[in-house]
């Protein structure tokens, strides 16, 4: 964990008579770094219900981290255990009756459930010997009505520059609520002063483009996806010809071209990019709402830095894919396959998710691997689905062997690949989507 | 125990992303099956080194090696002072102009100051003041792709220590004349260092040129910054120098390790200056040729070029230049992307002998045809 910001950390023991403690720390950390009650409330309970999980799991010492994001608050745990079932931190786990209920029964993975049922996200991970569980509690934002909007007749060239206060960002938004389908408007456009705070953390960068009139005449938005990745978002162009965009792609790639970002890739795409140098990478249909006719989501990207090859991990349910695409992007990889070699694998299996209601989107990422995967799969597709999840999609690293042996489940289970991202992650990415009837 | 890295290492470090370079030769032909690689990504010299250069390099001992270099390269800056002029005591040299560089940063910068440049030009000025916790003022090219004089004295203050005006510029080929540049440094007034980084000096033939070590007198806050690498083609062995006031000298010298240049590149470093051959003019001639390639390539296939002094030119592509890249590389050449110069599709070609750069436009135009 980074712990280069200021933060409060805790090293105690993993007891029940240490909770108090604990939620005394959340409870003054939620003010300090600016939650209102009632999200400072749900941190106070996440930690609480953690602590009380991981003394029921004996983890010995444990080093607890408070420390505030840019958009809310993190509480991690960290321990040195291999051993304990963290199968409840799972989006769709639920304790099972025959568990919990009843004289004797398992109880001791409900407090985990609790807490990440209160929290806005987690993550877990093994470094090395260390296990993690960190849960992040937002803040809560106004989500204001959108300003009037309209097309621009820009005067002269725009200029272009970085947009990050608050009230630029709330009519960038508003504009793009006004001027694009909502199914290609970020989910932080809603709460302006979110996104206000993401990039004042650096976590979000915006370039608007301004005429001589000083009237808004486009915006693009962009994130680091990963360390060695960028997404971004547009670009939204508001003047009447469409003679913005150019200006804003080339201005993103020049603000991105230096950083160490090797990749960039449209999360959200408002229009061809192939004259600016893009290659398309996937056509995704999207299915919104109750609609039988899906959207496409065009996902455009490319390299920022020369690449002179790689090797990525590989499996033979998605080889062939993997093939015809490093082929269409002239990529040069070795492959190397998976192999079955009996190796005991724990219990209980994680996948990390996040989701995006707007777009009717769960994102799945495998944390950790367990003998459950294949089940705790279908589980994930059938809850989200029932919660009316209809784009699901599956990311996994081929930087790391388990990512790829995860190809039997995600086939079985009616995955299929659809998009490769080279170097989207700590190596190539793959994203696969769900598909009923496969 | 564990290591609690991110608490010991400074923000600059922690947030700066190291280069790196491509893989070694052979293992890149392996990866691409090819029998051949061109290597146009690097403004080498393929015609080098001078044929004085060869016959030294062949007659090197093993014997020299057991002993360190001479500390400070006393007779290369002998050899210096005989060919250029200036007094041995106002030159110092470096393993490659990027340690002459970060010797400069660390000798006149600490935090809170800042360094001027172009936001299009060498990236080694901005990395090393980055990773030195120094702010890099990046100043926009004018049109014409060349340093904007007025623009970088605009973005100068009081903590500003050092400008960076790489003449000719790399990768466009723009330069600053003679009047232009003494009309910044009039300007300047003395108020920090500027550096004139002519590491491709040699190849430039316009007679409104400026030789800045010509300036030096006039200009006690002006560096010169020049290279073994690219002309003379010791870009294996590391060797630039800088020449600049002795007082200037002397502390940039404070913060330059000794002992960094080996003997080997020393005395080919040496040699290669004080060569006769006509070693140079033909490459300039290569030059001259390669460039009338490039044009012609670029005319058959329509492609925006920019070609000025220098033995680089630049090709606007319509694909991204890092596919482009790939591509090329599939067939043998490799070359350099531009986006990191921040101009998006665009590649960096250098100009070789004619029949290598005749098969690049051959393979080029199968791409585009």
């Amino acid at each position: 964990m980074n712990t280069s910001a200021s933060c409060i950390r805790l090293l105690l023991p993993a007891d029940a008579a240490w909770v108090g403690l604990v939620q005394a720390a959340a409870e003054q950390a939620g003010a300090v770094f600016g939650l209102d009650r009632d999200k400072a409330l749900r941190l106070v309970h996440c930690a609480e219900e953690l602590l009380l999980f991981l003394a029921s799991a004996e983890a010995g010492d444990i080093e607890t981290t408070l420390r505030p994001l840019s958009t809310g608050v993190e509480i991690g745990f960290s321990f040195a255990s291999a051993d304990v079932d963290l199968s409840a931190m799972n989006l769709v786990s639920a304790p099972s009756a025959d568990k919990t209920d009843g004289p004797g029964g398992d109880r001791s993975s409900l407090p985990l459930l609790l807490a990440s049922r209160m929290s806005d996200g987690f993550r877990v991970g093994l470094e090395g010997r260390r296990m993690e569980i960190a849960l992040r509690v937002d803040k809560a934002y106004p989500e204001p009505e959108p300003l009037p909007a309209e097309r621009v007749r820009a005067q002269g060239r725009p200029t272009l520059s970085a947009a990050g206060d608050a009230d630029a960002l709330f009519e960038a938004c508003s504009a793009i609520a006004g001027l694009y389908p909502a199914h290609v408007a970020p989910a932080w456009c809603a709460s302006p002063g979110r996104a206000a705070d993401m990039v004042r953390a650096g976590e979000l960068f915006a370039l608007e483009a301004r005429d001589a009139a000083g009237r808004l005449c486009g915006v693009v938005f962009w994130e680091m996806r990963s360390e060695r990745s960028v997404a971004f978002f547009g670009p939204y162009d508001f003047s009447v010809d469409g003679s913005v965009a150019g200006d804003l792609v080339n201005a993103l790639l020049q603000a991105v071209g230096r950083t160490g970002a090797k990749n960039v890739f449209s999360g959200l795409a408002t229009r061809p990019l192939a004259d600016h140098g893009f290659e398309l990478l996937a056509e995704l249909p999207y299915l919104l709402g109750d609609s039988p006719t899906p959207v496409t989501h065009a996902v455009w990207g490319r390299m920022l830095q020369e690449d002179f090859g790689a090797t990525a991990w590989t499996h033979p349910g998605f080889a062939d894919f993997l093939r015809g695409r490093y082929d269409a992007l002239d990529l040069v990889r070795d492959l190397r396959p998976v192999r079955e070699l009996g190796e005991a694998a724990q219990a209980g299996s994680v996948i990390g998710a996040r989701l995006t209601p707007g777009l009717g989107e769960a994102l799945l990422h495998p944390e950790l691997n367990g003998a459950d995967m294949g089940d705790n799969l279908a589980r994930h597709v059938a809850a989200l689905a029932a919660a009316g999840y209809r784009n699901i999609l599956f990311e996994i690293d081929l930087a790391k062997g388990w990512h790829a042996a995860l190809g039997e489940h995600l086939l079985r289970c009616g995955f299929r690949p659809a998009l490769l991202l080279p170097l989207g992650g700590q190596s190539d990415t793959l994203v696969f989507r769900h598909v009923p009837a496969a | 125990m564990s290591l609690q890295l991110d608490q010991l290492v400074p923000e600059h470090i922690r947030l700066f992303d190291p280069y790196r370079p491509s893989p070694p030769d052979a293992e890149l032909m392996r990866r691409y099956g090819l029998d051949r690689l061109h290597r146009l990504n690097n403004n080498e010299n393929p015609l080098g080194p001078s044929p004085a250069v060869r016959e030294l390099l062949a007659g090197i001992e093993a014997g020299i090696v057991p002993v360190y270099p001479h500390g400070d390269s006393q007779n290369l800056r002998e050899a210096l002072s005989e060919v250029l002029g200036p007094d041995r005591s106002r030159f110092l040299v470096g393993n490659g102009s990027c340690e002459l560089i970060s010797s400069v940063v660390k000798a006149f910068c600490e935090p809170g100051d800042n360094i001027v440049t172009a936001d299009k030009t060498f990236a080694v000025y901005e990395w090393v003041a980055r990773f030195s916790g120094i702010e890099a003022r990046l100043v926009p090219l004018t049109r014409d792709h060349g340093f904007d004089p007025d623009a970088m004295l605009a973005a100068m203050d009081g903590r500003t220590k050092l400008v960076f005006v790489c003449n000719p510029n790399n990768p466009t080929g723009a330069y600053w004349n003679e009047a232009t540049m003494r009309r910044f440094l009039d300007a300047v007034d003395g108020r920090c260092i500027v550096v004139a980084d002519e590491a491709y000096f040699e190849y430039v033939e316009r007679p409104d040129y400026p030789d800045c070590i010509r300036l030096l007198d006039e200009y006690p806050n002006l560096v010169v910054f020049r290279t073994f690498s690219k002309m003379h083609a010791l870009a294996a062995l590391r060797v630039g120098y800088l020449c600049a006031g002795e007082d200037v000298t002397d502390v940039i010298g404070r913060a330059h390790v000794a002992y960094s240049v080996n003997t080997p590149a020393q005395l080919a470093a040496r040699a290669a200056l004080l060569d006769r051959s006509p070693f140079v003019e033909r490459t300039r001639a290569m030059v001259r040729q390669g460039r009338e390639v490039i044009r012609a390539a670029c005319a058959e296939l329509g492609f925006e070029h920019i070609i000025g002094e220098g033995n680089y030119a630049m090709i606007r592509t319509p694909i991204s230049d890092t596919l482009l890249q790939r591509k090329l590389l599939r067939r043998g050449f490799l070359v350099r992307t531009m986006t990191g110069f921040r101009f998006p599709n665009w590649i960096r070609v250098s100009l070789v002998e004619r029949p290598v750069l005749e098969e690049f436009r051959a393979a080029l135009t199968s791409l585009f045809r």
